[in-house]
């Protein structure tokens, strides 16, 4: 099980496009401050590893906070923090690479609607999006969640 | 889409319309219709059009690109777009990729899916020059699929013979 506090999209220059807070324990500014630090370190890996999966891993530890990353081809960025927990790390990283690989789909219908033009450049106001992702945070909050995560229309 | 252009809204704009009614308009005994003899007129449908092209490149790259791997040199980018793209566009791939190392890239497709059954009675030349508002999409969907993976470029393209078509891609540094 993996505690979701929040979820991040930002562009390639590290504007932030979405930021989901999904614990409501901590104020959304104490998330844009982890995604944009999260920002130098997928930098840093993207070069390090330049042929490598869209999944960068574990990217930082914050107090009781471990901030995953993920990159997409076009440049966009998804940020994840979570709480720590007691599970091994392959086990978490199948988990959070799932739940990544949710939102990008979830991106994906999103992008994809002709309707979204209007300023999706500098932030991405789609109630669609923000329930997908809302629901794919909370699909693997509990410990006997094992259903599939909720999907974008294809 | 091309020839809706050529023939709609904007043409009032110019005040070229009504010379016959619009819809025989140029057109002769044999069907074929001419390209309006207006350079601001066409210049126009090509601004038109490669902007529509740019938005749907934009969104072909997000939906098709590769979830497995990462794409990092622009070689990467443009092999994306000769195999994988031109695959889900045309249904073939592009016949021939050359490129120089410094910047540009040319793209030829022998058998351009568009042109495949476009031809004129008066010569392959009247024909090509014809053609040409209809490569003006496929220029800016590259353009906007380059665009969305981090390069600027700029896309111009050419046929010398009608299935035949040369897209060259320029790419454009912030100097």
């Amino acid at each position: 099980m993996i505690k979701v506090h929040c979820i991040a999209v930002l562009s390639r220059q590290g504007n932030p496009l979405y930021v989901g807070n999904f614990d409501q324990q901590q104020e959304d500014v104490k998330y844009h401050y982890l995604a944009h630090t999260s920002c130098d370190v997928i930098d840093e890996r993207v070069e390090q590893n330049r042929a490598g999966d869209l999944f960068l891993g574990l990217l930082q530890t914050v107090g009781d906070m471990v901030v995953y990353g993920y990159v997409m081809n076009t440049g966009k960025r998804i940020i994840l923090a979570s709480s720590v927990s007691t599970e091994s790390a392959a086990v978490r990283n199948a988990l959070v690479k799932e739940i990544f690989q949710a939102v990008h789909a979830a991106y994906i219908a999103h992008a994809c609607n002709p309707f979204n033009e209007a300023g999706s450049e500098d932030r991405l106001a789609d109630a669609n999006f923000d329930s997908l992702v809302a629901a794919i945070a909370r699909a693997r909050s509990t410990p006997s969640a094992a259903e599939p995560l909720p999907r974008a229309r294809p | 889409m091309a020839e809706l252009l050529l023939r709609g809204a904007p043409v009032e704009d110019t005040g070229t319309a009504g010379s016959d009614g619009p819809p025989g308009r140029g057109r002769t005994a044999t069907g074929w219709t001419e390209l309006p003899d207006d350079d601001e007129l066409m210049e126009q449908v090509y601004v038109k059009l490669e902007a529509v092209g740019f938005r749907v490149g934009r969104r072909l790259a997000e939906r098709f690109a590769p979830t497995s791997r990462r794409l990092t040199d622009t070689l990467d980018v443009v092999k994306f777009v000769c195999k994988d793209i031109w695959m889900i566009m045309f249904n073939r791939q592009v016949d021939n990729l050359k490129t120089n190392h410094r910047g540009i890239y040319v793209l030829q497709d022998n058998k351009f899916k568009w042109f495949l059954r476009m031809s004129g009675n008066s010569g392959g030349a009247a024909a090509a020059r014809r053609a040409q508002p209809y490569i003006w999409l496929p220029c800016g969907i590259i353009r906007g699929i380059l665009d969305s993976f981090g390069i600027s470029t700029v896309v111009v393209a050419e046929t010398l013979g009608l299935p035949q078509c040369t897209f060259q891609i320029k790419v454009v540094t912030d100097e």
